[in-house]
């Protein structure tokens, strides 16, 4: 049999610790373990045998460390090939001189963890890492590795990029362990169910977990991993936890208790067990002897409609879900010129608000025909993934684009869309089947949007059939039946309607709904989305794509869940009730004099109150025009602000709160003039290579564009040349660099060299905790700006204040 | 035969909110009620995001000089030399808040900076109050031994690249998810690594007091 064959046959056995066994046998703490493939072959053969010895149908090579990044040929380091090959090899002999023959005996390539975090958190590129995970594989797969064993990671991104080297460079089948603590999380959030759906995406053909716990505490978590998956389940524990006895390590759970708990695993759902830190042949010999009778619980497909981002998973099918629809350029302008400008602040804020206001999806729609696609939409989804911790539905009609996205995309995204053209699905499909997705599919195709309910189910039943074809099952695809305005078609929301029924009744699937297109050109438009959307949901929509500003669209979604029994002691309503009727409250008493209004509108922006800001603004503009109200109101505060700070009697949080009070000011004030062709100045702000500090960064902004100036933002870790180019291209005149370390201060030092050479007209102003005037003098900077305040009156000599709007 | 890392996790003690206005800047002033109205609208979240985890060794220390040996580490640094006098052990850790708290500062900031900064600031206090209780557990478990202050890389004359040899000592990535950036910057952020000297005389360890300090413009001086 081969690897597949038998874990789908019966329970199938992996080995158990080998860097602590390892250590036990003389390894030295700080000595790298892969290293005795090529120093001490001997003994590692020894290990894997006494394993297959044991009863392991799988031994995994010495190799857990061994990347690109420990191992690179130089210095007198051994070069990563060597190092693999050797390990390789070691547990092939083992297997070819173990008592008890070759047969159903494998060799894991063992793949672990690179050792350094991958962006956003940390500074590792996403494709860097599959590339150095793609060189162990290739390694591994020519010197005759029977499957890949990727274990212990604590990163579902880190996960993905593994598999994805796994996938793109072997046809060996592929495991996938991950490291989860006791409240059933990875170190970086992702729960069970959004790694299975993840995972399942990326069609892997083992998942499970190992390492930090011991068996008892992993036991409690096996329901819930069995739950979510129709994978086989890979279950390894510790031995418990380590202690030092009398200069030895020992761990706390023995071999008898460990094999006894397996048994109970593997009666639970595990198929394929083993142990890790710890666990020596005697735990694997024991584990095999007390499991030998165990028929272990049959492979069933759980057939879960399921997406997920780096944190979690959204379940469809269950209550419905709701996915914003604000980040899309559509019919508006203020987002059209954030995506020319680029300005992926204003995008963020835009899925964070969506966030705070319910909706569980974030659709990005970033396409204009002016912008390079692609490469916005790719810049987006990395933008937003590494803020929030919603699933996205990737929004867009081109596959390239489409594909990038999905490629380095943080889990299981939702794309939008297929439809019945066979272009259409010839092009995403095969995305699908590499990277995993769930898929809308609009129910139109080469002759259009058919007028009837059986006509747009025949289409549906086609696109079944054709994703059927790419291993792709129902539950991957949600079928949209396509709202059309009633303003032209009297009938087109009941065709709509009638179509959910039907493709829920006839093919048993899910169905979304972009809702808001149903009231274009009629006028209280919300009034008719929100009644569609309830009709909708009373037929089973199980998505919808909306605006969740809407206060209509709010109330149908929660009088919906009271109404249908999904709101347990309408407890959701009262809380939305009673926040709509705290509002209409709060309102009330702000009918001041015109006199109280101006000091109040000042006042909130010194006091840092920014709903207070927006409020006064407001009722400020019904008696004043905006100039003024800029002029006269929201200017003095800030000098105000601005001077106690320079002064020492206001702090730096007291300044930003005054700023993003001020911000809000501006924004009320926005919406009563035209819009603005063009800002102020110009100023570059970033974070240098290497750094990944930016809260430093983010405070200069804000200051910045309080006092008028346009800050173009290119965010952390940024390379002298990618400055230098943005720095060219918009003419800037003034670029603010920002370091926390005294290790990036030579990145900040070759880019200002770099300004001072390529641009010489541009100023370069510095800043940062490690910074000091002596520093900025040595790096050739011009200006050393100790705090916000100081580079905005920087920028003011260089540049000239800046007229707001 | 050295000792094992033993990884740990643990419980952030209450956080002294004196320490959160202190590293906002404002230690000395007088609380400002919306700075303080948004410390409390921060703290429930912060306090969720926190997964407090470690990992630490106890090695035997021999000093030469300014050369300084953990067995399986070696540096070469006058003030950790002057540190760890008359110590023949210490303890070296490495402790963290964990990435979500990371993932939420990074959020705030899209709405709100002043959020990000007071998050921050409850970042930089939390670690500091979870490294206090450690050093405190580990000097109560050894009555017989003077604990010295914590000692990190990039004090005095120690090397900030001296983190790379101590975090692997530790195996830190795999026992705590604490890594180092090309820039020996440590992630997640909010992380300490450090060495902390067990004497059998000398100076025990102290609660840091500011007045102790010549640094009088220290923004963070109590």
């Amino acid at each position: 049999m081969n690897v597949m064959e038998c874990v789908k046959n019966g329970l199938f056995y992996l080995d158990g610790g080998t860097g602590t066994s390892l250590q036990a046998m003389g390894l030295a703490s700080g000595e790298l373990p892969e290293l005795w493939n090529l120093e001490h072959p001997q003994k590692v053969v020894e290990l894997e045998r006494a394993y297959f010895e044991a009863g392991s149908h799988a031994v995994a090579t010495n190799t857990f460390g061994a990347n690109g990044l420990k191992f690179d040929g130089r210095d007198g380091r051994p070069s990563l090939h060597a190092v693999i090959r050797a390990a390789v090899h070691c547990a092939k002999e083992a297997r070819d001189t173990a008592r008890g023959g070759q047969k159903n005996r494998f060799v894991a390539l063992d793949i672990g963890p690179l050792g350094r975090m991958l962006e956003p958190l940390g500074d590792l590129p996403f494709e860097a890492a599959v590339e150095l995970f793609a060189e162990i594989v290739r390694i591994g797969t020519a010197e005759g590795a029977d499957f890949v064993l990727i274990e212990t990671m604590n990163d579902a991104y880190e996960t993905k990029a593994a598999v994805l080297a796994a996938k793109e460079n072997t046809d060996l089948p592929i495991f996938v362990s991950n490291v989860y603590d006791e409240n059933a999380k990875l170190m970086t959030g992702a729960t069970p169910e959004a790694m299975a759906a993840l995972l399942e995406g990326l069609r892997v053909d083992v998942m499970g977990i190992n390492c930090s716990l011991g068996p008892d505490q992993m036991l409690k978590l096996l329901p819930r991993l069995a739950a979510c998956t129709s994978l086989p389940l890979l279950v390894k524990p510790n031995a418990g936890m380590p202690h030092s006895r009398s200069g030895r390590t020992v761990y706390d759970v023995d071999a008898a208790h460990f094999a006894a708990v397996m048994k109970q695993a593997a009666r639970q759902g595990a198929r394929v067990i083993g142990g890790c830190c710890g666990t020596t042949p005697e735990y694997i010999r024991q584990m095999v002897a007390a499991a030998g009778s165990v028929e272990p619980l049959p492979l069933t497909p759980k057939r879960r409609s399921v997406i997920s981002s780096y944190a979690g998973a959204v379940e469809f099918g269950a209550a419905p879900v709701l996915i914003g629809e604000r980040i899309n350029p559509t019919g508006k302008k203020r987002f059209k010129e954030a995506l020319r400008t680029h300005d992926i602040g204003y995008i963020l804020h835009e899925g964070i608000a969506q966030q705070d206001r319910g909706v569980q999806v974030l659709d990005v729609n970033v396409g204009l025909p002016e912008i390079d696609e692609a490469a916005m939409l790719a810049e987006c989804v990395r933008e937003l993934q590494a803020v929030s911790n919603l699933p996205l539905q990737l929004d867009t009609s081109d596959p390239a684009a489409m594909e990038r996205a999905m490629r380095i995309y943080n889990g299981k995204p939702m794309l939008n869309s297929v439809n019945g053209k066979e272009e259409s699905m010839a092009a995403i499909f095969p995305l699908v089947q590499k990277y995993g997705g769930l898929v809308v599919c609009l129910t139109l195709d080469e002759s259009g949007i058919p007028d009837t309910a059986q006509g747009r189910l025949a289409i549906a039943r086609r696109i079944l059939r054709r994703a059927a074809e790419y291993g792709i099952g129902p539950e991957d695809l949600i079928f949209d039946p396509l709202a059309m305005t009633i303003s032209s078609d009297n009938l087109a929301a009941q065709v709509t309607l009638d179509t959910v029924s039907l493709l829920k009744k006839e093919l048993g699937v899910h169905c979304s709904l972009g809702v808001s297109n149903v009231s274009f050109g009629l006028p209280n438009r919300e009034f008719v989305t929100a009644s569609f959307f309830m009709l909708a949901l009373a037929r089973g929509l199980d998505a919808a794509i909306l605006n969740p500003f809407s206060a209509e669209m709010q109330k149908a979604y929660r009088c919906y869940m009271a109404l249908s029994g999904q709101d347990p002691n309408c407890q959701e309503y009262i809380g939305f009730a009673q926040s709509v009727a705290v509002q209409v409250s709060a309102a009330a008493p702000e009918q001041n004099t015109a006199s109280q209004q101006m000091q109040g509108l000042s006042g909130a922006i010194v006091h840092g109150l920014r709903e207070q800001a927006a409020i006064s603004a407001r009722e400020a503009l019904q008696s004043e025009d905006g100039l003024r109200v800029i002029n006269e109101q929201i200017i003095p505060a800030l000098d105000a602000v601005g001077q106690g700070f320079e002064q020492k009697t206001i702090f730096l949080p007291q300044l930003l709160m005054s700023a993003e009070a001020a911000k809000a000011a501006f924004d009320e004030v926005r919406k009563t003039m035209p819009a603005a062709s063009s800002e102020g100045p110009a100023v570059i702000l970033a974070t240098v290579k290497g750094d990944i500090h930016d809260i430093g960064k983010n405070i200069v902004k804000v200051l910045l564009e309080n006092y008028g100036y346009r800050v173009i933002d290119l965010g952390r870790d940024v390379p002298p040349e990618k400055v230098l180019e943005t720095a060219l291209e918009n003419d800037i005149r003034l670029v603010g660099l920002s370091a926390l370390m005294t290790t990036t201060v030579p990145a900040m030092e070759q880019t200002a060299r770099l300004l001072r050479a390529k641009k010489p007209d541009c100023r370069v102003v510095v800043g940062g905790a490690v910074l000091t005037q002596e520093y900025a003098d040595q790096i050739g900077a011009d200006h050393y700006a100790k705090n916000a305040m100081e580079t905005v009156r920087y920028a003011q000599q260089v540049l000239g204040k800046a007229e707001k709007e | 035969m050295t000792a094992p890392v033993a990884p740990f996790s643990g419980v952030l003690p209450p956080l002294p909110r004196k320490n959160i206005f202190r590293y906002l800047g404002m230690g000395r002033a007088a609380e400002d009620p919306a700075v303080a109205a948004l410390v409390d609208e921060c703290l429930p979240d912060f306090l969720d995001s926190v997964h407090c985890r470690g990992c630490y060794t106890r090695v035997a220390v021999r000093i030469n000089g300014e050369d300084v040996d953990f067995v399986a580490a070696q540096v070469s640094s006058a003030s950790l030399s002057r540190h760890l006098a008359g110590c023949a052990e210490a303890i070296l850790f490495a402790a963290t808040l964990g990435p979500q708290a990371d993932l939420q500062r990074r959020r705030a900031a899209v709405t709100s900076p002043a959020k990000a900064l007071v998050l921050d600031a409850m970042g930089s206090a939390a670690i500091e109050a979870f490294c206090d209780q450690l050093c405190e557990e580990w000097a109560k478990n050894n009555p017989a031994l003077r604990l010295r202050p914590r000692f990190s890389p990039g004090y005095g004359d120690l090397p900030l690249s001296f983190q790379k040899e101590l975090l692997a000592l530790l195996d830190s990535g795999r026992k705590a998810g604490i890594t180092l950036s090309s820039a020996l910057l440590m992630v997640p952020q909010k992380s300490v690594s450090a060495i902390v000297g067990m004497g059998q005389t000398g100076c025990a360890m102290g609660v840091h007091n500011c007045a102790d300090c010549s640094k009088e413009d220290c923004a963070f001086r109590l």
